[in-house]
């Protein structure tokens, strides 16, 4: 370590040790890299049509954990930059492990995240087959979304038959490759007999944003007759299927040959969804690497302790300021993702 | 980090001269009592934060309110536990062009938004568009 210079010291000109100076400079190229994310999400946002950017898709509770999670972490990695310069040995291996910890946690719960995420699915319903089903999905207390640009009615929920979906799935792939009007025509025969039930969503309760539901436009029937129709959501029977954990969500029916596209809530399924693993994949490799650095000074530091603690000190901090821009990004991301 | 010795450069001498880096321990714990007094503050300002999101607002007051504690947010961590507050010269110079850059890039974004034209059918295809 005697040929790099200025690890303790200070160059005259800069005021800084270097690697103060290296890492403020990553920071800044960290800042580009997420800023483009953070344009980007402004605007995919800007260019939705109106009433159409999903809100509520995402559970506050996990995030909100989690915001606190990064928050005590950073926390924690001043109390063991602190111990360091103080000397206090020990005091930095407890820090540094409950932020290690931290780490770990806040991965934990954005991998439960992801995982409720890749089980819940949506379809988009043709507009002209929508009227067949406006008085099953009144009745559900459906959340629908109306997409002007497509002409459909969007509806999301829990898959109740995955084998069904494997089948249709093989369908779309046909049709993807062939798009020609006879081989459309043959598989949306084929297609109408197969259904896709989905334990649907209601629709979220967000404060000062009223839901405005686009069938009731389309109907106005009777309730009472509508209720029958609807089937509850066995929980039973969906044991070993795709969709669990969805107790108690009314089930609807939709033909394959009256919806236009559907698919499971990756990146792939919206605008949003892409944007959203985007950042916060993103985010969780930054994660990753932080733990990966600051774990490396926590395990393999005591030797550079005992012969420059000094040095050691500096290295946990430009570690640390890697770690506070972590926690920076998640302060936008959380509300921006999870609350508007 | 506040008391980093900077005299000006003598004359002749080499401008990578060794400075020495000095801080008492009564500064070392000032600065944590400190950071765990902003913490608190992060703590409280998330709780806020949630708190807001209940209050019937309009979207763009949503919006309004969340970005501005956010923002707070990250000035305090930035300000505090990045120490920026006592940085040397040569950050604040390197993250004002940051700023400026990444303002650019938002710009550019906001120019190709507006310059790409709104297509009368859905790019990924309408259910009625067909072959």
């Amino acid at each position: 370590m005697e040929g790099i210079p200025y690890t303790v010291s200070a160059r005259r000109d800069t005021g800084l040790y270097n690697a103060k100076l290296g890492v403020w400079l990553f920071l800044a190229s960290e800042v580009m890299l997420f800023g483009g994310l953070f344009s980007a999400y402004v605007f995919l946002r800007l260019g939705a049509p109106e009433g159409t950017w999903p809100l509520g898709k995402l559970d506050w509770v996990p995030g909100f954990i989690n915001t606190g999670v990064l928050i005590f972490s950073s926390i924690t990695v001043i109390l063991a930059w602190t111990a360091l310069k103080l000397r206090e040995w020990k005091k930095f291996q407890m820090w540094m492990g409950i932020t290690l910890v931290c780490a770990v946690g806040f991965m934990c719960i954005k991998a439960y995240e992801y995982n409720k995420k890749f089980n819940h699915y949506g379809l988009f319903i043709k507009e002209t087959a929508i009227e067949k089903y406006a008085p099953e999905l009144l009745a559900a207390h459906a959340h629908v979304v109306y997409h002007p640009n497509s002409r459909t009615y969007e509806i999301t929920g829990h898959v109740k038959n995955g084998a069904v979906l494997q089948e249709i799935t093989a369908l779309n792939e046909l049709i993807d490759q062939e798009p020609t009007a006879e081989l459309r025509e043959k598989y949306t025969q084929q297609l109408d007999g197969l259904k896709i039930k989905l334990a649907v969503d209601e629709p979220p309760n967000i404060p000062g944003h009223p839901h405005e539901n686009p069938l009731e436009e389309l109907q106005a029937q009777e309730k009472a007759e509508i209720e029958r129709n609807v089937e509850r959501y066995d929980i039973e029977e969906a044991r070993g299927s795709v969709a669990t954990g969805h107790d108690d969500h009314p089930v609807v029916a939709i033909s394959q040959g009256d919806i236009w596209r559907s698919g499971y809530f990756f990146p792939s399924y919206n605008s949003f969804f892409a944007i959203y693993y985007t950042m916060t994949g993103l985010h969780a490799l930054h994660v990753i690497g932080g733990s990966i650095v600051l774990g490396y000074f926590l395990f393999f530091g005591a030797k550079l302790y005992r012969q420059n603690p000094e040095h050691q000190a500096n290295r946990v901090e430009v570690g640390g300021l890697f770690w506070h821009l972590v926690d920076l990004v998640w302060i936008f991301l959380f509300p921006i993702l999870y609350l508007l | 980090m506040s008391s980093h010795a900077h005299e000006p450069m003598p004359a002749g001498a080499e401008p990578t001269d060794e400075v020495e880096i000095h801080e008492s321990r009564e500064e070392i714990i000032a600065n944590r009592k400190k950071c765990m007094r902003v913490f608190y503050l992060l703590l409280v300002a998330t709780v806020l934060t949630v708190a807001a999101s209940w209050i019937p607002f309009n979207m763009t007051g949503h919006i309004i309110v969340a970005l501005a504690i956010a923002a707070a947010k990250a000035v305090l961590v930035v300000l505090f536990f990045m120490h920026f507050l006592h940085e040397r010269l040569t950050i604040y110079q390197f993250m004002a062009l940051t700023m400026v850059f990444a303002a650019v890039l938002f710009v550019l974004t906001y120019m190709a938004w507006v310059d790409h034209p709104v297509l009368p059918f859905d790019v990924y295809g309408s259910p009625e568009a067909g072959p």
